[in-house]
Parts: structure tokens; sequence; C-alpha cells
């Protein structure tokens, strides 16, 4: 295995963690309240927008900016679950699907009336982000991709960790099976799943930041964020685990074709992965058929 | 509260003392104009258990609902009447307010979170401003009532049987610190001798916590065994009322209910075209 | 309670009446009227609103066929963007290789809808509600790099340019002849729909929306008639997007992003999901909305500023009034009508349980 391989399987796996990221959010969503969230693109720009709003204002202090982001994320994804997909529960998945839909054109053109379609580059705030670490001789990653990657680890990690042990995740995973139940012994539903709303929206907004720094912060990048659900169906929908498997694979697929096919392709390929294997296995490679013993 | 303590509240016969339910005059809708429930009044005094009886689509599931607010899930609301629970009025609140009231619902199906464990299935039934030490008092308590779940600890819950289930049902409901417990057919597609066994246990339970139950059963039989004031229910409306004693000695509810008593009638038909014709109170 | 629904007018006493389309003297004047203004209408337009409503009979085909699929058999499709994207291509590519005339290409975008709709069709026989719904978006994404793909290749990215056609001998030059060739279109494909629904397929595709297993169980071959909404369904969309092609006179992949899918999704859910009325009436809603939007900004001085965002406004509004009937209306304008022509014909006596 020489240098360039490394260093590709590198750039696959930098591409990996940011799918984690993404996807953990559709899957936090769709267990909460079984609704597959399209806007969570959308999501995921006006939580960058937000993290670059608090760069100008505090002119370049990161750590004020990343919180501006992440509780304006956290209040964007409970505001949503409460104003929009708790009158519409009950109602058919069709529905939930194409309300979701209609939230993120609501939402691209806030964004793009508020901050304007121009391109933008929040990097240019803060320094040392290109900054090289060495791994080994020869074999160096960027600060911001490290970053990147360390980020989805904990997450992968901990995530599963907190949805099984803490008070909090049991109550989650509660609502999830049987809300009704879990109304029925004292629990308020509605602040449990607005909780997994925000929470998923705060993951969404953490992918847009590492995105707008790693690359770049438009309008437009909500398809990146769009593409986050490929990893999450090939996981299967109720499995965290999944997601890093789903992401490994659409992350390898995508980095393959821009390679060695076409950049345009390579825009596709989640979803050609997604078609491929969803054929093959429709309920996902880790979603449970019975859906028992979900995490 | 120990057992002894709880033994001092002798099972009163009659209906005496202060009310912690008091349902009056109520009436339920359906989707606006189908009434389900109407003119319904019951009182379940303090520590007793009480029962409503009744077929399918009597109403009683309905009541049920209506008590621990959840109408508005089917599109129901209640049109007339008040629902009071220790001299406050919680007729068309929200089922997780009514539940920290203290009334708790063991509900008739999905009563149990199948893809949690026995453990976590009792740990997610807290009360919010409860002690933790107390809380695992409780637990552990309650694993002495039923050994069968001590053993299954972190089993996932959906694997339990029928009878398991019951009592994992009932234990949750227990760690939301009720006053009143409301048990929705316990003895649903449950052996006999199991609910014979439930029964007694439910009897012990309402000592043990110092607590009242209300069961809404079919099985009338082993309902009336441990109830300590009965309601019948048909068609929507409370057709029959009175002490275990009054309703095992009705030739009615002997008939239609305990399964004894009749004389001499053998078609289904006729038993029918009777129930249609009779009227309670005659 | 559907039963509770039925409008009084839509009792009827014989089979034979049942079948009639119009099957009163009152219908049939209104028709014959409606027709007349129809015939008329281009006399009064000028070529920019001719050339609206031409939009519109092309809408009104894409929602229809839409409607088929997500209103009467209930599979949620968010790829029909990327299948008009197939039929503009297919006249694209038919004209640009073979030169070939409409009558060719026509049928060609047939085909291809078919084909496409059996390919998107089948993961549906395992798939359903949610991951139907992904693999079709899916799939949109991959027909429209694909699409792109060939562009590229052909034109080197800049599109093809489709001259004006010319139908037996007609040449379609004008607005106004399109208009005559479209209406002619429309109707056609409705009456074909209209009787479609009316059929066994039709009760079949509706026994499948409401409970598959339900309609498996009384005898109606599932798959099949699964396959066959999603062919119909898409070789109409394809249809319907080769004569978009023919009609704007330029077809590039920029044309068919996710707001055609949006736009084509807010017709049939603001006309009302499941209703041959909604989605006309969604067609003429969602085309005219930008107009009004524009004619609003010019008339109200004071929002002048808004001029440069009038497309993220009329974008958003979409948005906006989707949720909102979504929320409030699900049967959506033809909900609304309905109810409209219910208060009528009860008039006077008030109250009559609607769905609740």
């Amino acid at each position: 295995m020489g240098y360039a391989h490394v260093s590709l399987m590198l750039v696959i796996l930098i591409q990996a963690s940011f799918y984690v990221l993404l996807g953990m959010g559709y899957v936090l969503i769709y267990r909460a309240t079984r609704v597959l969230n399209l806007a969570h693109g959308d999501l995921m720009v006006f939580g960058a927008f937000l993290f670059y709003q608090g760069l100008v204002i505090t002119s370049g202090s990161v750590p004020l900016a990343i919180t501006t982001g992440i509780l304006g994320a956290a209040l964007t994804g409970a505001i949503v679950y409460l104003g929009l997909m708790r009158p519409l529960a009950g109602y058919p998945v069709a529905v939930g699907v194409l309300a979701t839909i209609a939230l993120a054109i609501v939402l691209r053109s806030v964004t793009t009336a508020i901050w304007s379609g121009q391109t933008r580059y929040p990097a240019e705030y803060i320094g040392q982000l290109a900054r090289p670490i060495e791994l080994v001789s020869g074999l160096s990653i960027s600060a911001i991709d490290a970053v990147i990657v360390l980020t989805a680890l904990i997450c992968i990690l901990g995530l599963p960790l907190l949805l099984r042990r803490s008070a909090i995740g049991v109550e989650m995973r509660g609502v999830s099976e049987n809300a009704l139940l879990a109304a029925q012994r004292g629990i308020n539903i509605h602040s449990v799943n607005a909780l997994s709303w925000a929470a998923a929206t705060v993951m969404a907004a953490i992918a847009g930041i590492f995105f707008s720094l790693k690359v770049r912060l438009g309008p437009d990048i909500w398809y990146v964020g769009l593409a986050g659900f490929a990893p999450a169906l090939i996981g299967g929908m109720d499995s965290l685990r999944g997601v890093a498997i789903g992401a490994l694979i659409v992350a390898t697929a995508e980095v393959l074709a821009a390679r060695f096919i076409a950049p345009q392709i390579a825009l596709a390929a989640p979803f050609l992965v997604l078609l491929v294997a969803l054929w093959i296995r429709p309920w996902g490679l880790f979603g449970s058929r019975e859906e028992l013993e979900r995490i | 509260m120990a057992i002894t303590a709880g033994l001092q509240v002798s099972p009163t016969r009659e209906i005496e003392g202060s009310a912690i339910l008091t349902v009056a005059n109520l009436e339920v809708v359906y989707s606006r104009v189908i009434v389900a429930v109407q003119g319904v009044s019951l009182k379940v005094p303090e520590h007793s258990i009480v029962t409503v009886l009744g077929t399918n689509g009597a109403g009683k599931s309905t009541t049920v609902r209506a008590i621990s607010g959840f109408l508005p899930v089917d599109d129901a609301e209640i049109r007339k009447g008040s629902i009071h629970f220790r001299g406050q009025s919680i007729g068309g609140l929200p089922p997780y307010q009514i539940a920290r009231f203290g009334i708790v619902l063991v509900p008739e199906r999905r009563k149990i979170f199948e893809t949690l464990t026995v453990w976590d299935n009792l740990r997610i039934a807290h009360v919010r401003n409860d002690k933790p030490s107390n809380w695992n008092q409780q637990a552990e308590r309650l694993f002495g009532v039923f050994p069968a779940l001590a053993a299954r600890r972190e089993q996932l819950a959906g694997y339990l049987s029928g009878g398991e289930r019951q009592m994992l049902a009932i234990a949750q409901g227990l760690l939301c610190d009720p006053k009143l417990l409301i048990v929705d057919e316990l003895s649903l597609g449950l052996a006999p001798n199991l609910v014979h066994d439930l029964m007694e246990r439910i009897q012990q339970l309402r000592h043990e916590f110092g607590i009242s139950i209300l069961l809404i059963e079919q099985d009338a039989l082993s309902a009336i065994e441990i109830a300590d004031y009965g309601y019948i229910m048909e068609g929507g409306r409370i057709v029959f009322e009175g002490s275990p004693e009054k309703l095992r000695n009705h030739k009615d509810v002997q008939e239609f209910y305990l399964g004894s008593g009749g004389d001499g009638r053998t078609s289904y038909r006729e038993v029918k075209q009777y129930r249609r014709s009779r009227r309670w109170w005659g | 309670m559907r039963y509770l629904n039925v409008l009084p007018s839509t009792l009827r006493t014989s089979y034979a009446r049942e079948m009639q389309l119009l099957d009163s003297g009152f219908a049939k004047f209104w028709a014959a009227l409606g027709l007349v203004l129809m015939l008329g209408l281009p006399f009064f337009l000028t070529n920019f609103w001719n050339a609206v409503a031409n939009q519109i009979f092309i809408a009104i085909l894409g929602a229809l066929a839409l409607n088929l699929l997500m209103g009467t058999t209930g599979q949620i499709s968010l790829g029909h963007a990327g299948f008009i994207a197939a039929g503009a291509f297919t006249v694209a590519a038919f004209v640009t290789h073979f030169n070939a005339p409409m009558v060719i290409t026509l049928p060609a975008a047939l085909i291809v809808g078919v084909v496409l709709g059996i390919l998107v069709g089948l993961p549906a026989l395992r798939l359903k509600g949610l991951y139907l719904a992904v693999s079709t978006l899916a799939a949109h994404f991959v027909i429209i790099a694909g699409l792109a793909q060939y562009q590229a290749s052909i034109s080197y990215g800049a599109g093809f340019i489709i001259s004006p056609p010319s139908l037996l001998g007609w040449e379609l030059g004008s607005e106004r002849a399109w208009y005559y060739f479209l209406l002619g279109v429309a109707l056609i494909v409705l009456l074909l729909h209209i009787n479609w629904l009316r059929s066994a397929f039709g009760r079949a595709w509706m026994a499948i929306h409401h409970r598959d297993i339900a309609a498996e169980a009384l005898g109606i071959r599932v798959a099949q008639y699964k396959l066959l909404a999603f062919s119909a369904s898409t070789a109409l969309t394809c249809f319907a997007g080769a004569l978009w092609a023919y009609h704007t006179g330029f077809v590039s992949v920029e044309a068919f992003d996710i707001h055609m899918l949006i736009q084509f999704l807010a017709m049939v859910i603001i006309g009302g999901l499941g209703s041959v009325l909604g989605a006309i009436l969604g067609a003429v809603f969602v085309i005219l909305l930008p107009h009004v939007i524009t004619f609003a900004t010019e008339a109200l001085p004071f929002v002048n500023d808004i001029g440069g965002r009038a497309f993220e406004i009329q974008v958003g509004l979409f948005g906006v009034i989707m949720l909102l009937f979504l929320a409030f209306e699900p049967r959506g304008l033809a909900g609304i009508w309905a109810r409209i022509r219910f208060y009528f014909e009860l008039w006077p006596f008030k109250y009559r349980s609607w769905e609740a």
C-alpha cells in the first residue's frame, strides 16, 4: 500500500465522518417522530449561517460563534418540532415527508433572504485551520479534518451509550416505541421529542460548520446535507451504529467516483449506492424488520 | 407504608368515606357526532377496589380514556359532565399532567416498552420530584411482589410472557407513585388461574401501597371477587351498580356476566332478544 | 365516515346514469359553456398570457400523472422532475441525433416513460411509504446526474435548442396554435384519465391505496397494478416533459432541479391528493402564483425593494401555502370546492356532519 492509497483512505475517512454527523441526525429524528426529515440539509445550512453570523459579530471569536450556531440550531429544531411536526402527528407518513420538503424550501428562502445567495468562506476568519498535523512520517492531516474525524468518533461511541444508559436516553427510546404509554407514565413526550429534534439539528449545524470551514458556505450546500439520508437509510433508519457503516460505504463510493469517473457522477453516487442497497436489503443493513431491539 | 399499616384500612364493603375519583354525568362524543358514553357517574373511594364490568363496546374504554386524558387522540371530547380527582377537576387535561396528579393507567394493549429491558421499563417510570433512594426502595419492593420480574431484569421486555408483561405493566404503573391505579382488562388473553393469581396480588398491592384501584373488566367472576363495589355498563350507560353481594345475587348479572344461574334458556338468539326487552332496575 | 360525504348530486338511480360522465342537463350545459369559453379564450389573451395558459396545460398533464400515483394509488413519488427531464431529453436526443419529427418523438417519450416506470416501480414492490419516497428521490438525482453527463458530452453543457415542431403539416409556431393543440391533448388525456379511474384499474389502485394487504386478499394482483400505476404515471409524465421541451424550445438539465419537483408536489397537495379536479386546480394555482406575486409587487409601490428577492419570496410562499394546506385542508382546493358545493346543495339546511 503506497502513500497514495493511504491518503485516499484518509479522504474517504474524512468524508465518512461528515456523513456520520449528518446521518445520525436523520436517525435521531426518525426514531423520535417517524419522519424522514428532508429539511435536514437546509437546517444544516441555517445552523452554519448562524455560526457565520456569530463570527462576523464577534469578529472572529470561534467559541462564541460555535455557541451561537449550536444554541440557534437547538432552538430552531425545537421550534420546528413544536410548531410544525407536532400538529402533523398522526397523519400518514407521506404528509410528514411532504411537510419537511415544504419546510426545506421555506428555510432556504429565509436563509437566502437574510444572507443572500453569495458564497462565503468563514475559514478566512480563523487562521491555522489548514495547519497540518503529522500522523506518521510523511502522512499528515489538516487540523480541521482531524477535528471532523474526532467529532464523528465521539458521536459514534457516545450517542448510542447516551441513549442506552442515561435517563433521558431511555425516555427517548420509550417515547419512540410507544408514545401513548410514555405519556401515561408521566413523560412529557413533546419535550422529549423536541429535544430529539434539537439534538439532530445541532448535529446538522455542526456538520454545516465543518463544511463551511473546510469548503465553503452558501445556501446551495443544502444538497450536501440532503445526501446524508443515504448513509442513514443504508444503515437502517433505526440504527445509530448502522449509520457509521452506511457512511463508510457512501463515502467510499463517492470519493472513488470523483477520483476515477467524473465529478457529476460523484454527486449522485450516494443516491446510486442507496438505490442498490435498498434493492438488496429494503430495511437497511442494520435496521431490524420487526424493529425489535432498537439500539 | 408497611403491610400492617395498610391492613388497618379494612376493606369497606359499602361505598362510603371520601371519594378519590368522582365522575359525574359524563358524556363523551366521538367525531362530534357519535355518542359513546352518556350520563355515566361513578365514584372510587379511597383505598378501595372498584370494578366496571361490561361487554365489548359498552363504553368502558371510552370512560377510561376520558379519565386518563386520551380522548383527543381519537378525536373525541367530553361534552357534558365532570371528572374530579381529589377535589380537582381533571377533565380535558393532557395525559402526562393527569399522570402527575396520581392517576395511572395500565392500558389494555401495548402496555410495556417492548424494546427496552425490564429494568429500563421500570426506570422510565419515575416521578420527577422523588428522591432516587425512595425510588430504588419501591422498585425492590415490587421485585418482592413479582419475583418473576427480578429474574428477568436485564432481558428485553418484548420477550416476556403474557402474565409477566401484565406484572411488568402493573409494576411500572406503581412506580409512578399513583393514588389511583386504573387497570384496563387485566384478564385479557391470560389463563384463568393466572388471572386469579394476579387479582390476589392486586389486592395485596392495594394494602401495601395504600392506593385505590379501578378495574375495568370483562371477566366479572374474578373481578367481583376482590372488588368492594361494582358498576355494570351497557350501551354507554351505567345500568346497575352495587356491592359484590348485590351484584352476585342479581339474576341478570348471574345470567350474563357470571355465567351461572339461568333457567333453562339455551338458544343465544333467545338471550339476545331477552336482553333487548328487559329493563334494568325493573 | 366516508359515506357521510357523498354529495346529494352524486347519488344516482340507475347504472346507465352512473356510467354517464355528464349526467344532468345542468352539467352538460356547464360543460358546453366551459368548452366554448376555453375555445374563445386565446382571442382575449396577450401572447404572454397565452404562453402562461400553455404552461398550465402542460402542468396539468404532469399533475394528473403525479396524482395518479400519489393520490389514487398511494405510492409516494419524489422523482417526477426527473421523469419530466427524461421526457424532455428523449425529444432532445431524437431531434439532435435523428432530426426526428414529433410523431416519432412523442411515442418514444411514452415508451421511455413506461420503461422508467417499471425500473422505478420494481423496488416499489418491496418498499413502502418512506423507503419508496426516498428511493424515488434518489432516482431523481441519479437521472439528473446521468442527463447532465449526457448533456456535457453532447453539447458541451450548453443545452439543446429545439425548433418549433409541426404535426401532420400543422406548424406549431405561435402560442395560439400551441393553445389549441394543448387544449385538445389535455382534454383527451383528461377523458382517458377519468375513465381509467372509473374502471377496474382505478378501483384496484384505490384499493391498494387504502390497504394493499386487504386488496391482495380480495384477489387484486397488487404487484401488477403497482407496476401499472408507476408506468402509466411516468409515461404520462415523460409525455408532458416531451411537450414541455417542444413548447419551451430549449432543453437543459438545470431546469429540472428540485424546484420543479416541489412545484409538482405543490400542485397535487394544494389541489388535493386523489382528486382529478384538484390536480387541475393545483396546476392552475401553482403556475399563476408567481405571476400574481410579480403583479402584486409591481402594483404595491412600497414593496418595491422586494424586487431582487422575488424568487425567494415566491418559493418561500409555495412552502408556506403547502404547509398550511397540509395542516388545515389536507383535501386541498378540491376539498374547499366540494365544501362550497356541499353547502349550496344542502341549502337551506345547514347541518350535515362533514368528515371530522
